[in-house]
């Protein structure tokens, strides 16, 4: 039998559909293999460790954010109150105020 | 033989009993789909993997997301496409894909990849195993989603819209994916037959 097809994979794909089944090995379930695969399936997940550490970093990441939105809510007048007054302070400190007596 | 063996299954009956917790019925199911899962682990994955562990991958992600089947699909064609993608997923963690050499193969091997590079020469009978061996070898240099569409498409000779049926992929993506995989399977042939020439 010769090769027909001008593209290699071609003919070497028809030539392995050409060869008998692989041995027949069990298609059927091993001895137990349903018994431990439903006792796993039921078992509660086990949680791996960068599991539990990516839970607990998403609860502290919120905690955190609550946190600094707070603190900036609260402190929010005092500190725009502390820019104005500096602000102030430099424009009467300035050399063009010093120049032009002011 | 029993009768029980000569009854149809009842998969809509024994899916509604492994809702309510059934464990037998469990047990009845993954008896019932393992030739199903074991085929595709078996025709998707390279043979030095551990066909067993995969395939109870695969029914353990069935179990867990057992809730999320609505039935839009029939249940073993949803059931297929978890062992694909468990299978895409083995094959992504392999990582390392080893190179395709000529030093590698097997007198036979090399006998009928010579034969299939210069299109030329006669096939002994056996050569089909040679070349079934060959195929598997080339697959493996592919990424996984290519492999598996090359595979269905030119080793199982399914359609498109079957492939599409089976991964969920729609036509583009499954053309675009063959596309990919037949460029590189060119290049790793034109690599080859230069390599045989020096």
């Amino acid at each position: 039998m010769k090769s027909s097809h001008p593209d290699p994979w071609q003919n070497l794909v028809n030539l392995a559909r050409q060869a008998p089944p692989l041995s027949e090995r069990a298609s059927t379930a091993p001895l137990g293999f349903s018994t431990r695969v439903v006792a796993r399936a039921g078992q509660p997940l086990e949680r791996s460790l960068f599991g539990l550490f990516e839970s607990q970093a998403f609860r502290a990441l919120s905690v955190a954010s609550v946190l600094a939105i707070a603190t900036v809510a609260l402190n929010l007048s005092p500190v725009l109150q502390a820019f104005h007054d500096e602000a102030e302070m430099v424009d009467s400190e300035s050399v063009t105020s010093g120049l032009l007596g002011l | 033989m029993s009768d029980a063996a000569d009854e149809p299954f009842d998969l809509v009956g024994c899916l509604s009993r492994v809702r309510e917790n059934d464990q037998a019925a469990a047990r009845a199911l993954v008896d019932h789909l393992y030739p199903l899962v074991i085929r595709i682990v078996r025709a998707h994955l390279p043979r030095r993997m551990a066909e067993e562990d995969i395939a109870q991958d695969v029914f353990l992600k069935m179990f867990t997301r057992l809730a999320q089947f609505q039935g839009a699909v029939p249940f073993t064609h949803w059931v297929s496409r978890i062992a694909l993608t468990t299978c895409i997923d083995h094959l992504r963690q392999q990582q390392r894909r080893p190179e395709f050499r000529w030093a590698d193969l097997s007198e036979n091997e090399a006998q009928v990849l010579d034969t299939v590079l210069t299109n030329e020469g006669e096939r002994a009978p056996d050569d089909a195993l040679a070349a079934r061996e060959l195929v598997h070898k080339l697959l493996d240099q592919l990424k996984p989603e290519d492999r598996l569409v090359i595979q269905l498409l030119d080793l199982e000779q399914k359609t498109i819209a079957e492939i599409g049926k089976i991964t969920g992929w729609n036509t583009s993506l499954i053309k675009v994916r063959a596309f990919r995989a037949r460029r590189k399977l060119r290049k790793c042939f034109e690599e080859l037959k230069k390599k045989e020439r020096s």
